[in-house]
């Protein structure tokens, strides 16, 4: 796919990528289409059903005056966040196999495999969704831990009520969130080892830390001007479509604002009742882009640091030998 | 074959290579993108940030009034604070747009930077028949602006504020603004769309650049209300360049049609009465300028028929 044998400078990230998105486009497609779209569109409906539950309270203060909302209410509120709890995670984990399968499919591709459509979603339903499910939530507990015991100790500091033990506390709980940046980029290349070269989740921590030791800051440049990028170009995408979308909405916004004072906000209200469903499509369609077009870049800055690190240097070696075996050494005879 | 291959170039270009990008064989396409979205990037937080500095230093010396509704309040900033935009937007045209595409052109593909964006100068007509075409366009394109603006109801008191920054409301707050939001950007944003992205799509998709850079230029705008417009401006714009093979006419057309609206919001600002044609554009005025533009393109192809520039 591309040479195994040089470090990439950042255009030949951009370039490499390109080429291996357009390899992979139909198939990582397919993939967040199948993965996606149905537990997307259940999240959508979930966070209709979410925003039904708050607008009929909303719409029951308005009408009564009411401060205290009814019982009624509080339970349509209720039923509608579980329902909505339920969908996202429903999404969450279309996403996280949605995920898998495209982080395989376009990892193989680079090892120059063809796998089919086939394989790809048997990769999302084995056993590597489980590790990468327990890697996340590991990562996760370690963060959240280090987060809260920073928070704790301020909290203790600030107790004190001294000036010092304050700023102290601050600077603590400041130092945890740069720990916790610091250890996101070491260990975001976990899933990929998980993914691609099938490890174990405790030794994916390892893994993933020695591949990025040493090139911290390039990582974390490369990454967050590649998120800027990408969340740029949806930005462009995303705004006519949410603008499609949300017509009914906009157009009741504009003809409240000419109205000014006069204005009925139950009629807001009211079409706010579509206004969740094509909030979750847009979603959808955002989440869809975003992993199409993330993983490739994700997969070769993978390469890139595994041939910094020397993964490929068999391949080197047998490149710089064939290369020699071409052009022997000049002996001093006259080449004709 | 997938439309994202590295293709090499297909236009057999005589041009000196040497920049990074085309020595080391890496995707035309891939360069053209990522320059684009990476100089869009830029420069919208850029303008951003210069409007809030501008704004913020303005304000320290200044006493903002304010109104009781909320689109009044914001067409009060937009009013007192027009100064700071306006060279906000032009400070980051030139400096984080002009510049850095020129800079791409030289760092990654050629030192030939005049060649390559095409800064070349070509017969007279065709520049002043594509500013005839923008011209006879803009009725049509006029047409679909104020059928989204009725569909969606959207306020007089919005489309004000949004008109008033471009509004001069003198002789030389006119000429200010021309320099600004007509001759500005003929020059950077020509220079970035069509003299570095659709000339770079160009050498691997052919006509198909004309196409992705019209749609790219109106969603770049980032108004949805005027992206369809924006977009059929973008397509006329980039069909020029491809076909004259030169950066004036897509600028001159650009230039004209940037300084036409100063001009009419100019006119409305004094109480001068315009044109019905132009002020309320009926479908027949619509599909007459439709079918006059499209008379005038055929006769722009004629002309630029046999063309052999770089």
């Amino acid at each position: 796919m591309f040479d195994k044998t040089k470090p990439m400078l950042l255009g030949d990230i951009f370039s490499n990528a390109f080429s291996l998105t357009g390899k992979t486009i139909k198939n990582n497609l397919l993939l967040a289409i199948i993965f996606l779209v149905p537990t997307g569109l259940l999240y959508a409906y979930g966070l209709q059903i979410l925003m039904n539950g708050i607008i009929e309270g909303a719409k029951f203060s308005i009408e009564n005056g009411a401060t205290n909302p009814e019982p009624n209410t509080i339970i349509s509120i209720l039923t509608g966040s579980m329902t909505y709890t339920f969908t996202v995670l429903l999404f969450l984990i279309g996403n996280l196999a949605a995920f898998i399968a495209i982080t395989y499919n376009s990892y193989q591709q680079v090892l120059e495999n063809t796998i089919s459509l086939e394989d790809a979603l048997k990769t999302a339903f084995s056993i590597k969704l489980g590790k990468t499910l327990g890697f996340s939530i590991l990562q996760g507990l370690v963060f959240a831990g280090i987060i809260i015991a920073a928070a704790v100790l301020m909290i203790i500091l600030f107790i004190g009520k001294y000036i010092f033990l304050e700023i102290l506390g601050v600077l603590i709980l400041i130092a945890a969130v740069f720990i916790v940046v610091y250890m996101v980029y070491m260990w975001y290349f976990g899933t990929i080892f998980i993914i691609g070269e099938n490890s174990g989740v405790m030794e994916t921590f390892g893994k993933s830390f020695n591949l990025v030791r040493n090139y911290w800051w390039r990582t974390f440049g490369i990454l967050l001007l590649i998120s800027i990028i990408i969340q740029f170009a949806l930005s462009l995408i995303l705004t006519p479509i949410s603008f499609i979308l949300m017509w009914d909405f906009i157009a009741a916004i504009f003809s409240n604002a000419s109205l000014g004072n006069s204005a009925d906000p139950q009629h807001v209200l009211n079409l706010m009742k579509s206004f969740g469903f094509n909030l979750g499509i847009i979603a959808v369609i955002s989440t869809i882009l975003t992993i199409v077009i993330q993983t490739p870049f994700n997969i070769v800055l993978f390469f890139d640091l595994k041939i910094r690190k020397g993964a490929f240097e068999g391949e080197l070696e047998e490149a710089e030998s064939e290369a020699a075996a071409d052009f022997p050494e000049n002996t001093g005879d006259k080449i004709e | 074959m997938n439309n994202f291959e590295n293709i090499p170039d297909q236009t057999g270009e005589k041009l000196n290579f040497d920049g990074s990008w085309e020595i080391k064989n890496r995707n035309l396409k891939a360069a053209a993108i990522f320059g684009l979205l990476g100089i869009g990037v830029f420069y919208f937080y850029a303008q951003t940030i210069l409007a809030v500095i501008f704004i913020f230093i303005e304000n320290a010396f200044s006493n903002p009034s304010s109104g009781t509704e909320f689109l009044d309040r914001m067409q009060n900033i937009m009013t007192e604070y027009k100064a700071s935009i306006l060279a906000a937007l032009a400070i980051s045209q030139y400096f984080v747009m002009l510049l850095p595409a020129l800079w791409i052109v030289k760092k990654w593909h050629t030192s030939e930077i005049k060649k390559y964006i095409r800064f070349t100068a070509i017969p007279l007509r065709e520049t002043l028949l594509a500013v005839l075409i923008t011209i006879s366009a803009i009725p049509f394109s006029s047409y679909l602006s104020d059928l989204l603006i009725e569909k969606l109801n959207v306020p007089e008191s919005l489309q004000q504020m949004g008109a008033e920054i471009f509004t001069a409301h003198s002789i030389p707050e006119f000429i200010v603004l021309i320099f600004i939001i007509a001759v500005t950007p003929a020059i950077c944003e020509e220079t970035l769309f069509r003299g570095y992205f659709q000339r770079t799509l160009e050498r691997t998709s052919g006509f198909k650049s004309v196409i992705w850079t019209g749609v790219v230029f109106g969603l770049f705008h980032m108004q949805p209300i005027g992206l369809v417009s924006l977009s059929i401006l973008g397509l006329l714009f980039s069909f020029f360049y491809y076909r004259s093979k030169s950066l004036f006419p897509s600028s001159a057309a650009h230039f004209t049609n940037n300084f036409l609206a100063l001009l009419f919001m100019y006119f409305a600002a004094e109480e001068i009465e315009m044109p019905a044609i132009i002020e309320n554009a009926s479908i027949y005025v619509a599909l007459t300028s439709l079918a006059v533009t499209s008379v005038l393109l055929w006769l722009y192809i004629k002309i630029t028929d046999d063309i052999e520039r770089i």
